[in-house]
């Protein structure tokens, strides 16, 4: 069977060698790159995140330090506080690195987990459909009418304010919808000749779920974590901005937000800078997502 | 019709017993509870606060117990608030809860659904692209950054709007807090407006209409608002879930007495039967929002049935 295709494959390339193939993902490259919002978005993303990464070694301030004697100053180039300080005297624009490393590997790590659980449930529930899939389904649509943000809420007073709960809490609620997505493709994959033929060829169904299901979901996944991300920073922002997420002396833009629209009256860049540097953060994620879709599915538009 | 309202609410019965499990058992697992001091009381006293809330019988029983008390509406006693009960106490929140949230989705279903479709109408005129890049923009702004600036901006800097306080309803004390809850919904909602109602304008029946010689104003009014509307109508149950989890920031902001602010409150002190009791409340409320959308989905789409 294998040299047959071999054979077939010298035949074709004989006729017209000079065009060479592109794949799916080079296509969806070339899409995404004519995309000026989403380029743009991409390059105020990595620039967030390499700040957040590799800025706080080469400030002069470090983010806990307080320093009495300079309480509340507004931004300033001469002093080095260059967003200005908080009411303990402590270096704003290092906060908000720091608290942007924390929020951005909690969107990521958090939306990993959802995709993981996310994606084994949508598919198990869509390959092997019947009553698993009835049953699985009613399942996330129990969960489904469950207030969500209130259900985390709640895991985070049971299990403490820690941060891998958080992780998890947050990944746990998130997952719904993938599954959704995901069960929906699987099911519409299944029908296809290509894994019928290797049933026919004796794959076990694990072995199809993981080599042909899965590859082949990665579009609409890839798409979706990007939409995700944003949404999972937003509610961690929110817990902390209750009190019930990342405490302190760590800190996150929802830790930040929170104090600053406590002491705004009195520092209002307490307040304003944090604020930004999230809004332009889910913005850019936000354009991305969408650019990845108009790339990756051009079809819809 | 009857048969399926029947079914979906027999359907609800086993969705709401989940729900107030899982309540009841997070919050009796939950390590510390709300009589946990550093003080320790004699074991007399103890003794009697747990009998006084039936905490020492084993977990079964006081779930059934429980079970049985919602079932007549009765919440139980508060675990912090001595002398209320969580009745009373949501009693007390509804009132303002309700006017924020029934307020700001009649607001920002208004102004939705105008700007999207005169943004589809305008398609690709400037109009269209600044509504469009503003809401946006309103997507990208959580309700706890907007709420403190739209304070800071109009409470404080301009002194034209009280920063909080519910001040009995007064109606200058509720625009901000309204304003708050609504831009985000307003942002979605007129950019899902926008995509179903180009998607209509494009479709055979207008084409149908317009040939007819109907004029433009009677063809939108007529018959293409009825076709658009129909996925903000499925946005209404995400839609309320959004103002609930908003409202609990809203309020926290805007130092309103309402329900949120108790769920917040009862959360940090671990007052169990506040916390489930409001929590039971939001997916009740949930369940019976998506069946009235299932309902009014049908109702206005001919191609759906019961």
């Amino acid at each position: 069977m294998f040299g047959i295709r071999k054979y077939d494959n010298k035949m074709v390339n004989k006729g017209a060698s000079i065009v060479k193939g592109r794949s799916l993902w080079i296509d969806a490259r070339r899409r995404l790159f004519q995309n000026k919002a989403a380029v743009t978005a991409l390059f105020l993303l990595i620039v967030i995140s390499l700040l957040s990464i590799f800025g706080p070694f080469f400030l002069q301030h470090n983010f806990s330090d307080t320093d009495w004697g300079s309480i509340y100053q507004s931004p300033n180039l001469q002093t080095g506080h260059y967003l200005g300080t908080d009411g303990n005297g402590r270096d704003l624009l290092v906060r908000i690195l720091y608290g942007g490393r924390l929020s951005l590997s909690i969107g990521l790590i958090a939306t990993l987990v959802s995709v993981f659980i996310g994606v084994i449930y949508g598919t198990i529930a869509g390959y092997f459909g019947g009553k698993l899939d009835i049953f699985m389904m009613r399942v996330v649509e129990i969960l489904y009418a469950m207030p969500y943000l209130i259900f985390v809420i709640i895991l985070m007073v049971v299990f403490g304010r820690n941060i891998y709960f958080l992780f998890l809490a947050i990944g746990a609620v998130e997952w719904l919808t993938m599954a959704r997505i995901v069960r929906g493709q699987t099911i519409s994959l299944k029908e296809k000749e290509f894994i019928e033929t290797s049933k026919a060829l004796g794959q076990s169904d694990l072995l199809i779920i993981i080599k042909h299901i899965i590859p082949n979901l990665a579009g609409p996944i890839v798409v979706y974590i990007t939409l995700m991300v944003p949404s999972v920073i937003i509610l961690e922002s929110f817990l902390s901005f209750l009190g019930l997420g990342v405490q302190e002396p760590l800190t996150s833009w929802g830790v930040l937000i929170s104090e600053g629209s406590r002491e705004m009256e009195a520092a209002w860049w307490l307040l304003i800078f944090p604020g930004l540097f999230m809004v332009i953060t889910l913005a850019s994620l936000n354009f991305i997502g969408d650019g990845l879709r108009d790339a990756i599915d051009p079809k819809e538009y | 019709m009857i048969k399926f309202i029947v079914k979906r609410l027999l359907i609800a019965i086993p969705t709401l017993l989940v729900i107030i499990a899982f309540g009841f058992i997070m919050m009796r697992v939950a390590p510390g509870g709300p009589f946990t001091s550093e003080r320790a009381l004699p074991p007399e006293i103890e003794r009697n606060i747990q009998e006084a809330y039936n905490l020492n019988k084993p977990i079964w029983e006081q779930f059934y117990i429980y079970i049985k008390n919602l079932s007549v509406g009765d919440f139980g006693p508060s675990f912090k608030y001595k002398d209320f009960t969580v009745n009373e106490l949501i009693l007390s929140g509804l009132p303002v809860s309700v006017t924020l949230g029934l307020s700001s989705i009649i607001i920002s279903l208004f102004i939705g659904c105008f700007l999207g479709i005169v943004a589809a109408i305008k398609r690709n005129t400037y109009f269209d692209y600044s509504v469009m890049s503003i809401s946006l923009i309103g997507i990208c702004i959580p309700s706890f950054v907007m709420a403190p600036l739209l304070s800071l901006f109009f409470g404080l800097y301009l002194g034209l709007l009280p920063t909080s306080g519910w001040n009995g309803g007064n109606v200058l004390n509720l625009i901000l807090p309204i304003t708050a809850l609504s831009l985000p919904q307003i942002a979605v909602i007129s950019r899902m407006m926008r995509a179903s109602t180009i998607e209509v304008l494009n479709s055979n029946f207008i084409r149908t209409a317009r040939s007819k010689g109907l004029s433009p104003s009677y063809i939108v009014r007529k018959h293409v608002i009825r076709a658009s509307i129909l996925p903000i109508i499925e946005y209404l149950a995400p839609a309320s879930a959004g103002l609930m989890t908003g409202s609990i920031i809203v309020e926290q902001i805007f130092g309103l007495p309402g329900i949120g602010r108790y769920f917040v409150v009862g959360a940090l002190q671990r007052d169990y039967t506040l916390v489930s009791g409001v929590m039971i409340l939001y997916a009740s409320l949930l369940i019976a929002l998506i069946l009235v959308t299932d309902i009014l989905r049908a109702l206005l789409d001919p191609r759906v049935k019961l």
